[in-house]
């Protein structure tokens, strides 16, 4: 549990006083960085590090009012991932072009890491705070909309999971998270009754399966459900 | 500068317009709500400040010459993407910064004259002013370290800070105290225009640095005091344009070579409004 500051609980808890503000990190994967807010603030301390300058990394940084509003913040308290949504500006810039085009041409912000902190500035510490990867849903003449996706697990975005939930065990025989060292013995069935190394085997141990061999395996008798959420 | 632009420049008549340039009724000075408030059914309300809005007038100019209207409409389409200076002279001569946001509509009423009605006039947040609004006597407020309710209203960001009642004559007050350690901070934020800071200041008190958003606007000033004077006015500054500030205050664990100790007690913050 991360207890809040002394700070926060007094005056966040007061009965009166100024909202706290929205705040915004944003750094693209070209190494582009971004500081939004609801309100334009200057001195503040940032997540992200902003470029430096003179060698030296600043310690505070001034964020621009371009955060129109906060949208729904959604958390699962489970592997589902966690979303937010902005809706930012699109109105600053030139004839030329608006300054979110400018960041878009750039980057897009697609897959670009982010820090949300709502901030209690007199108490110098957030009420709360998220990090994700942001993506833009919807841009028009007026505002933009990105949506933000929690870290660390978003599982859509992984390739390729390293292994299924399986009572067979999925590490090759004999490889380096194996651990058996091949001497030329017969290798494994993929089962636990034939696993070699039997601390490091990854699969499900049941009583439902017998298909390994003749032997019932000496396995747990406690029935699982399989098809139980986690 | 668009500050510099005056609509009403003149307390009364203006030979060059044949008129006066200040409204009829004057100046309502009617700040619209920007609050939060929620209150539980048995609860005591709470409430909490969301934007920077300033104060909104609805101004009239009845009867009045051409040339008083003439200057009206284009002050309206001038800075309708900027703002400019008026004044109610009527009270107190206090400056306001902003703009027309209605239309400045003239209907000619009889004898040359015109008259334009209704028009509404809001102040813009975070621009400079030619005269930032200084009459603390009547439009200043009174912050202390705990609200009426008697929560916590400043915030000790660094170090260990103490809260502590106190009675200076039939006043009681409560401060917010520090032992001065190098370091040490409180911060407190307002709505606001300008400031002034109120600490005590005595035989034990220390050497403070004032940030103001984040911005060192004053270094080293002396609380120490050979007798004990309770809460003094510090430090002011009246050039600050109206937005969310937040004063912050830090010991630098040195003191006046007299003083016995390197104190820091917050007493209060006056803030305009």
């Amino acid at each position: 549990m991360i207890d809040f500051p002394s700070s926060v609980l007094a005056v966040g808890g007061a009965r009166t006083g100024i909202a706290p503000v929205n705040l915004l990190d944003v750094k693209d994967t070209n190494g582009n960085q971004y500081y939004w807010a609801d309100r334009a603030v200057i001195a503040f301390p940032p997540v992200i590090p902003p470029p430096a300058v003179g060698g030296v990394v600043p310690s505070v940084q001034s964020y621009l009012p371009w955060i129109d509003s906060v949208g729904e913040i959604k958390i699962y308290r489970s592997l589902q991932t966690d979303t937010c949504s902005f809706v930012i500006q699109n109105i600053s810039g030139d004839s030329m072009a608006r300054d979110f085009e400018r960041i878009a041409r750039r980057s897009a912000l697609e897959g670009a890491f982010f820090v949300f902190r709502i901030f209690q500035t007199d108490a110098q510490a957030p009420l709360f705070e998220m990090h994700g990867t942001l993506t833009v849903t919807h841009a028009d003449e007026t505002e933009v909309q990105i949506k933000g996706n929690s870290l660390p697990l978003d599982a859509s975005q992984v390739d390729g999971l390293p292994m299924s939930y399986s009572e067979s065990c999925q590490l090759d025989w004999a490889s380096a998270r194996c651990g058996i060292v091949n001497t030329g013995q017969a290798p494994c069935q993929q089962s636990f009754q034939t696993c070699q190394v039997v601390e490091r085997y990854t699969g499900i141990l049941n009583t439902f399966e017998k298909n390994y061999g003749e032997a019932t395996a000496a396995t747990s008798s406690y029935v699982m459900n399989r098809r139980r959420k986690i | 500068m668009p500050q510099t632009d005056i609509l009403n420049r003149c307390k009364g008549f203006d030979p060059a317009l044949g008129d006066t340039m200040n409204p009829n009724f004057g100046f309502t000075r009617k700040r619209p709500i920007t609050r939060g408030l929620k209150k539980a059914v048995g609860g005591s309300p709470y409430t909490r400040d969301t934007s920077n809005t300033g104060h909104s007038f609805t101004l009239s100019w009845i009867n009045r010459t051409w040339a008083c209207v003439q200057r009206l409409k284009w002050y309206y389409e001038q800075y309708e993407d900027g703002f400019f200076t008026i004044i109610d002279h009527d009270g107190g001569g206090r400056h306001f910064v902003g703009r027309f946001t209605t239309e400045v509509n003239p209907v000619e009423t009889a004898n040359g004259k015109w008259s334009v009605e209704l028009v509404t006039f809001e102040e813009i947040p975070k621009v400079p002013m030619m005269q930032y609004p200084n009459d603390w006597a009547h439009d200043s407020i009174r912050l202390a370290v705990c609200n009426d309710f008697g929560d916590q209203k400043l915030c000790p960001t660094t170090g260990t800070w103490a809260l502590n009642p106190r009675t200076l004559g039939n006043v009681h007050y409560t401060t917010l105290d520090d032992a001065g350690t190098l370091g040490d901070s409180a911060t407190y934020e307002y709505k606001g225009y300008g400031f002034r800071l109120w600490l005590l200041k005595g035989p034990e008190f220390g050497l403070v640095n004032v940030l103001l958003d984040g911005v060192q606007i004053a270094t080293n000033l002396d609380l120490y005091n050979a007798a004990d004077v309770g809460p003094q006015m510090v430090f002011m500054n009246e050039a600050v344009p109206l937005d969310f500030h937040r004063v912050q205050v830090v010991a630098t664990g040195n003191k006046n070579g007299a003083a016995t100790a390197a104190g820091l007690s917050w007493a209060f913050l006056d803030v305009m409004r």
